[in-house]
């Protein structure tokens, strides 16, 4: 259950993009089409779980004084391989990401894990929360790509990662009715503050039910025990 | 571990530096290691979308074998990798050249074919500019300066009625003065 948890909470409590609001040069960057955001996500994902992992099976190696600097040499190193592995395997989503793949090295989240979590936890825990954090960083900028490509064009283009060719494409509505902006940067922008501003709604909404839900369930626990007192 | 050998007497002003000097060195070897298996993929690809092009610059199905021309040191320091001329019999087809530039984000390399006096075509093999950005103006290129005249100023027909390169002017320069140096190459090679 706390295993879990640790996913759980990367994902949706300390969702980095929407409630943290971290690391949003890129999310708002490489979101103007679903298939360019899912592999900004996977390259994220895989950059936080490798350097998740090793720091923290070396955190006892890494002294103090120099904690930073060490982290920043592993994150970079990962970050070139995903880089150099993309280009040769992966060439159109290389493409499609350009300078913002190199520039992960530099998102504050995959620091902030290792800094926060990874240096003072074990390796299984610490590969979960990346795996969770991770997951929270592709339902963000897929939320995100999806709203803007679909405001912005009429329509779901999914693009396949290794040749650029659509895989599928689903129509919604006529293009003619499609808002443009929203696939341009500054669209970016205001399509990610609506988000974080509906999910801001919904938060306490939600916080407020799971609060009654628990009330309303211990007033029924109570109720059989206060009979059974009153007979 | 650090500590406990500074305990015992070690300085760690020495220390420190060696401990992350060999993280670097670690990271530059698995780097390394990674590059001997991705670089020949990545190069190769270069090479066939390279082979790919030439044809497609030239807008031409076949031709005989290219013959590769001799590049002045000039136009080398301008970022010209290479120069083929197709020929079809004693029938001299057109010209491509192999540009590498220096662009925003990186090295942009592209292809460029001269045909009847004319601008024939253009074609990206790879480049790391921002996609939104710089990389806006690249796919634009070809449409823009295909069928215009090898003397035409380069500038104006890629800005057009949009001001294509306005704001982008680290790629659009890169790409002008690569598209110039071939041009005034291909001038002084027919006339």
């Amino acid at each position: 259950m706390k295993k879990l948890r640790i996913i759980l909470d990367g994902a949706f409590k300390n969702n980095s993009t929407f409630i943290m609001l971290l690391g949003l040069c890129p999310v708002l960057a490489t979101t103007s089409g679903v298939s360019s955001a899912l592999g900004m996500g996977l390259a994220m994902l895989a950059v936080i779980i490798v350097s998740n992992v090793v720091v923290s099976l070396i955190r006892h190696l890494i002294p103090n004084e120099i904690r930073i600097p060490v982290m920043i040499v592993i994150i970079a190193t990962i970050v070139t391989v995903v880089e150099m592995l993309m280009k040769a395997y992966l060439p159109d989503l290389a493409a499609n990401l350009g300078v913002y793949l190199s520039i992960i090295v530099v998102n504050c989240v995959i620091f902030a894990r290792a800094e926060s979590f990874a240096l003072k936890n074990g390796v299984l825990d610490s590969f979960l929360d990346a795996i969770g954090t991770g997951l929270g960083f592709i339902l963000s900028v897929f939320l995100l790509g999806f709203a803007r490509e679909l405001v912005g064009t009429g329509a779901i283009d999914f693009k396949s990662f290794i040749n650029g060719e659509t895989l599928f494409l689903v129509r919604i509505f006529p293009q003619q009715y499609a808002i443009s902006i929203f696939v341009e940067n500054s669209g970016a922008f205001i399509m990610l503050g609506l988000l974080v501003a509906l999910i801001a709604y919904l938060v306490p909404q939600v916080g407020a039910w799971k609060e009654n839900r628990a009330k309303a369930k211990a007033q029924n626990s109570l109720k059989p025990n206060l009979e059974t007192e009153a007979k | 571990m650090v500590h406990k050998m500074a305990k015992k007497g070690l300085n760690k002003f020495i220390l420190l530096p060696l401990f992350l000097g060999s993280v670097c060195l670690v990271s530059g070897g698995v780097i390394a290691g990674v590059n001997s298996f991705t670089e020949p993929v990545i190069n190769q690809r270069i090479i066939d979308q390279q082979n790919a092009g030439y044809y497609k610059v030239l807008g031409i199905d076949s031709a005989d074998v290219p013959v590769n021309k001799e590049i002045s040191p000039a136009l080398a320091s301008k970022g010209v990798s290479s120069k083929k001329e197709f020929s079809s019999g004693t029938t001299v087809i057109g010209y491509v050249y192999d540009v590498s530039v220096s662009g925003y984000g990186g090295k942009i390399l592209f292809q460029v074919g001269f045909k009847d006096g004319k601008f024939s075509g253009f074609n990206i093999i790879s480049h790391s500019e921002t996609p939104s950005f710089g990389g806006l103006v690249l796919p634009k290129v070809d449409e823009r300066i295909k069928n215009q005249t090898a003397e035409s100023d380069v500038l104006s027909l890629l800005n057009g009625a949009d001001n294509l390169t306005g704001g982008k002017s680290v790629t659009g320069n890169a790409i002008v003065a690569g598209l110039n140096a071939c041009a005034d190459d291909y001038l002084a090679e027919v006339a």
